[in-house]
């Protein structure tokens, strides 16, 4: 299954990705007719700041690791959030309804659940779903700088050991350069 | 990261966390983590069809704006812009003093007059008014009516300009093409050719920033001209600072923002009228106190304290002890009636252009100014009755600081050890190596970094090298609140040499001390203080600003205004260090251009460096460089 990847490297901190994840989430699935619905939509992804020091700010993009096992299921007393037979953790369309308890938010190891009004204006858990109606989900699609990234896991692993390939095989001319003029020595 | 270092902002920082009162530190937590593409300057709305947004990592994302602008034309019209907007506020301050003068001139400003003659006839000689035994009025008639066509557009270059640099420096921005027509007609063409389709040359639009800047430049000079002839040219005064200087028993007044016109009448009115704010139950009448640079305006030219300056000026209204705060333009915060509402303090806006949501507005006129200022004055009376006293939390912290250190002031006092050459015993400590060199501090404090923590590690850094500090502005009232305004400061932190020369020149003024630290120059507007002596020593030694071991410096800088300022002391020719990255990263190129390029065309040129230490050292390295130039 495709899953959502994370380059924190290439993250701006601008969050368009909770911007479109709101408007997704959205009953008007456009910004300024979001903007204008009571209650407000709700992101399902975050991008957050660790403060390291001067002009030194670590930007995380935030999203759900649709685990498995996934805490969140497990804490689900009322047995409202399951997974998809594509494999997305969810509470929306199950056998059982949501009952706002909030222990999912609490065992949810990224913080990645939130309980507020859903569009109905019934408090419930509000996450992550991976867009079901899209073939993308909004936060990757939107992410400027490919920093969010929709993959099988991998493509994804592959994408980093080309990347490292590239680095090593500038080591490797480096240490042979190294080589040769040693044993030129 | 710590907010302050400031102690009277530590602890009323504590106090808004206890309070539950948010400030400037609070709402930029809640900004993080800003957007990456606004840090560098890559986003651009100059058109309906953006924003448009460059990947800085050029990995996956666009590398054009629709148009077709690319990173380095998008950086340099935002810098144009923000260049733009530096030189619109100096240059309304400077209209303003303007028009106060001309409706003097008219006699409809009754509260007003011209209170430094020496000043003001020096300044009609400068700039060709003869005087053929007309009145003051009308002469300030003429001069008003000259400085308000220095904005508008005219072929014959800007009398401010071409009659405070030096002619080489005229020589050079006439070839480069940098002689602004006029000092509004800069700002429009800035944002004309920054707009969707006109330039696309990045260099030529940052041509087009120092033309601009050059305006700006241009503008303050007149402002302070203007200020001086009408309000006075500040002389010594040793005046107090910190949040301490706020009273218990009296009605505590802040002035708050930067022009001095409403701000001088306040300071006349509040002293006739202080049995009224006795009576209401002050026994100590009425304290004012200042902040930010109307604080700084009144502070050179009447003691006035400096309270506290524009990061933390929201702190002011947490001592409970703020009755009211009356504010111009600029730097003022518009969240001051949100921090006012868990007080008593009334925010008093007193502008047509300048009105806050939440703020009680009493629009001023300088037809009625003393009448105007006692209304204002009534309302904060009015404030104080309903005072908490529970509330009332003053931070025991109080320094002393001089200030008045204006150029007229720096030459009389070097006139006192050679009346015939004034400038002399200043260029002989310089050659002889007793002073390294000089360094203006400017600009603001930053809510990115620990407030003053900058300025005063570099400054320490600085004097210890024997560099002779002019500070204006933010910096002024930062050094002002940690005790560097002092001669005490002097003894603690100056290098032998430097020492030596402040405390001459200290006992020729009869301080039985050395002078201060630092040398209080003035607002921010005032930064051409400091320029007119860099003038005048180049003059004198036949050379161009830019062979002096001169350098600028904005360690803390935060608002457009400084911006354009730093631009314009870069193309005076001077090396200019920013201690906070300005969102130009994006493009390679512009960095390039004002870091390095700007040196072969200016001699003045950027320093972007966080670290004080590493940036005293890149400063004095380029007043040795510039030593070794003129072979001293």
């Amino acid at each position: 299954m495709k899953r959502l990847f994370v380059r924190p490297e290439l993250c701006t901190g601008c969050k368009t990705c909770e911007i479109a994840c709101t408007v997704e989430h959205s009953k008007n699935k456009h910004l300024l007719g979001a903007m204008m619905e009571s209650p407000p939509p709700h992101t399902r992804v975050y991008v957050e700041a660790v403060l390291n020091g001067h002009f030194d700010v670590f930007k995380m993009p935030m999203t759900c690791r649709h685990c498995d096992p996934a805490p969140c299921m497990a804490a689900c007393i009322p047995q409202a959030m399951y997974r998809t037979v594509e494999g997305v953790v969810t509470n929306v369309g199950g056998l059982h309804a949501c009952i706002a308890c909030g222990m999912c938010v609490m065992m949810c190891p990224f913080g990645m659940i939130a309980r507020a009004p859903a569009l109905d204006g019934k408090v419930m858990a509000l996450k992550c779903d991976l867009c079901p109606d899209r073939a993308v989900p909004a936060c990757a699609d939107a992410c400027p700088t490919g920093a969010i990234l929709f993959l099988e896991g991998d493509d994804f692993a592959h994408q980093s050991r080309l990347r490292a390939s590239v680095i090593l095989s500038n080591a490797k001319s480096l240490r042979e350069t190294t080589i040769t003029q040693s044993l030129e020595e | 990261m710590e907010r302050s270092i400031s102690p009277d902002s530590i602890l009323l920082l504590k106090t808004a966390q206890t309070a539950g009162v948010t400030t400037a530190w609070d709402r930029y937590e809640a900004q993080l983590p800003q957007c990456g593409f606004g840090e560098t300057g890559l986003c651009c709305r100059h058109c309906l069809q953006g924003p448009c947004r460059i990947d800085p990592f050029g990995v996956s994302g666009p590398k054009y704006g629709i148009c077709g602008a690319s990173a380095d034309v998008i950086v340099a019209r935002g810098l144009a812009r923000s260049i733009a907007g530096g030189t619109s506020s100096h240059s309304a301050h400077a209209k303003h003093l303007a028009h106060t003068m001309l409706k003097f001139s008219r006699g409809e400003a009754p509260d007003y007059g011209i209170k430094d003659k020496d000043k003001f006839y020096a300044v009609l000689q400068r700039v060709g008014i003869t005087r053929d035994g007309k009145s003051d009025e009308e002469l300030a008639g003429e001069l008003a009516q000259l400085a308000l066509d220095e904005f508008s557009e005219r072929e014959e270059p800007p009398v401010w300009l071409k009659t405070t640099i030096t002619p080489a420096r005229m020589q050079k921005f006439e070839q480069l093409g940098l002689v602004p027509p006029g000092l509004d007609s800069a700002v429009a063409e800035v944002m004309h050719r920054t707009t969707n389709g006109v330039d696309a040359d990045a260099v030529n639009i940052l041509l087009g920033a120092i033309k601009c800047a050059v305006g700006d430049y241009t503008g303050m000079y007149l402002a302070t001209d203007l200020s001086d002839i009408l309000f006075g040219t500040p002389a010594p005064v040793m005046a107090r600072a910190n949040l301490g200087t706020l009273k218990e028993n009296a009605v505590n007044i802040a002035v708050h923002g930067h022009n001095p016109v409403l701000s001088e009448v306040i300071v006349a009115q509040a002293e006739l009228m202080r049995d009224e704010a006795i009576a209401a139950g002050a026994p100590e009448g009425i304290n004012l106190v200042g902040i930010c640079c109307t604080g700084l305006e009144v502070m050179m030219r009447h003691g006035i304290p400096s309270a506290t300056n524009s990061l933390s000026q929201e702190l002011a209204i947490l001592t409970g002890a703020l009755d009211a705060a009356v504010v111009d333009y600029q730097c003022i915060m518009p969240s001051l009636p949100m921090v006012a509402s868990h007080y008593h303090t009334a925010i008093i806006t007193t502008m047509s252009i300048a009105k806050i949501t939440g703020a009680h507005h009493l629009e001023f006129d300088e037809k009625h100014a003393g009448q105007k200022a006692q209304e204002i004055i009534r309302l904060a009376i009015e404030a104080f009755k309903k005072r908490d006293p529970a509330k009332v939390n003053i931070p025991p912290v109080v320094n002393d600081a001089w200030a008045g250190m204006s150029a007229e002031t720096i030459v009389k006092v070097l006139a006192l050890v050679d009346p015939e050459d004034p400038l002399k015993p200043l260029l002989d400590n310089i050659v002889n190596g007793n002073i390294l060199g000089v360094c203006l501090f400017a600009g603001c404090n930053d809510v990115k970094i620990t407030q003053d923590k900058t300025f005063v590690e570099l400054v320490k850094a600085l004097v210890a090298e024997n560099v002779l500090i002019l500070c204006t502005g933010c910096a002024a009232g930062s050094f002002a609140r940690h005790g560097l305004l002092t001669p005490a400061a002097t003894e603690k932190y100056a290098g032998p040499g430097l020492k030596a020369v402040l405390t001459a020149l200290g006992q020729a003024a009869g301080l039985g001390g050395p002078l201060p630290l630092a040398l209080h120059t003035g607002s921010c507007v005032d930064n051409t203080r400091a320029a007119s002596i860099a003038t005048a020593l180049a003059n004198k030694l036949g050379v161009d600003v830019s062979a002096l071991p001169v350098v600028a410096t904005a360690p803390e800088a935060a608002m457009e205004k400084a911006v354009s300022i730093g631009t314009w002391a870069v193309a005076m020719g001077l090396p200019t260090h920013v201690g906070v990255v300005p969102p130009v990263t994006g493009s390679p190129l512009v960095v390039q251009v004002l870091t390095q390029t700007a040196k072969d065309l200016f001699g003045g040129y950027f320093i972007v460096e966080p670290d004080p230490q590493t940036a005293a050292a890149k400063l004095v390295a380029a007043l040795k460089e510039r030593r070794a130039g003129l072979g001293i």
